[in-house]
């Protein structure tokens, strides 16, 4: 009981805009678009740091039959979308910011980014829609 | 006063497009969220934008958690790789400034304490938030400093004065018995020495 008292009063208020954005999440909810996850990130895989500060940070989705392998620098994007044939890149932010593009014929795309916050790619090919899930810049 | 739904059932009504469910997930979880991320070092922006994160990939992964019942372990672990995983980014992507001597040193001992003990606090958040909301409500009052008085509880909560004790005797063993605490007390009794210094304090 003592030790209850002790987890509750530690209990800091949480910040103004959590519980807002937690309960927003909600409208992200997708129901027919298949789900890429992050199976490589740059920034986080173990080792020796030996690129520069300026270089890029890699990251690759997969799902399925498709996988997209995309390259953030100073807010571009240069990706690469392997598998679906023609298709539809998005960019999209948490808040709501969207920018599309069409890749050419091997899967290359670019695309002007965000710097920071809260982003993920969606893809429609055809019938399909697929989305990555969120990572933070 | 309605009867409290499960987290599962909670869940599974999210899963199938009630948004007052998932509400009410984030109510009674967003507390040990909070309490996980706000124990690393990020700036507030990007804890906020972990707590997103977190809930976005909830979002993601409604309609495939195996065990909802286990969800307050999904959510810490979640909100701790997460962490984790921002503050290795800005570590790789920010230059560091000799001159700001920011590295705080602070004694191997007292980090380990600290963790403990905020680890501790979480898990008794995940299993209070495993409880009925009246019990739960019963044991919060409870555990206010100074305590709340048997009749204040007994207004705020229209209950008997005399049912108090009883109830909290079984919303304790309850809390005891929790998924939440089980796991935890598992995992520090095979976990050697670092269970020792809980187990005497408990």
């Amino acid at each position: 009981m003592d030790e209850l008292r002790d987890a509750l009063r530690q209990d800091p208020a949480v910040p103004v805009g959590w519980r807002e954005a937690a309960r927003g999440a909600f409208a992200w909810r997708t129901i027919d678009q298949e789900l890429l996850a992050l199976t490589y990130d740059s920034d986080t895989e173990a080792g020796p740091a030996v690129r520069g500060a300026s270089a890029a940070r890699v990251l690759e989705f997969t799902g399925g039959e498709l996988s997209l392998e995309v390259e953030l620098v100073n807010r571009q994007v240069m990706g690469r979308l392997t598998g679906p044939g023609a298709a539809e890149v998005a960019f999209e932010s948490a808040d709501g910011r969207l920018r599309s593009t069409t890749p050419d014929k091997s899967g290359f795309f670019t695309l002007d980014g965000e710097d920071h916050g809260l982003v993920r790619f969606s893809i429609e090919s055809g019938d399909s829609r697929y989305v990555t899930e969120w990572f933070v810049l | 006063m309605d009867p409290t739904p499960t987290v599962s059932a909670l869940v599974v009504a999210a899963r199938d497009g009630d948004s007052a469910s998932w509400d009410a997930l984030v109510d009674r979880f967003l507390p040990l969220v909070h309490g996980v991320i706000s124990r690393y070092r990020l700036s507030p922006a990007d804890a906020a934008d972990v707590n997103q994160t977190v809930w976005l990939r909830l979002v993601e992964h409604l309609a495939d958690l195996r065990e909802p019942a286990a969800l307050a372990g999904w959510l810490m672990t979640t909100a701790r790789r997460e962490s984790l995983r921002l503050l290795e980014v800005r570590n790789r992507s920010l230059p560091v400034d000799p001159q700001a001597a920011t590295l705080d040193v602070v004694d191997d001992e007292d980090v380990a304490e600290a963790l403990l003990r905020d680890e501790r606090a979480q898990v008794l958040h995940a299993a209070l938030s495993e409880l009925p909301v009246e019990r739960r409500e019963l044991l919060t009052l409870l555990s206010t400093d100074p305590p709340t008085s048997y009749d204040e509880i007994s207004r705020r909560l229209g209950i008997p004065v005399g049912s108090i004790g009883p109830t909290r005797a079984r919303a304790l063993s309850q809390l005891r018995g929790t998924r939440a605490l089980r796991s935890w007390t598992d995992s520090m009794g095979s976990g050697g020495t670092g269970g020792h210094r809980n187990v005497t304090r408990c």
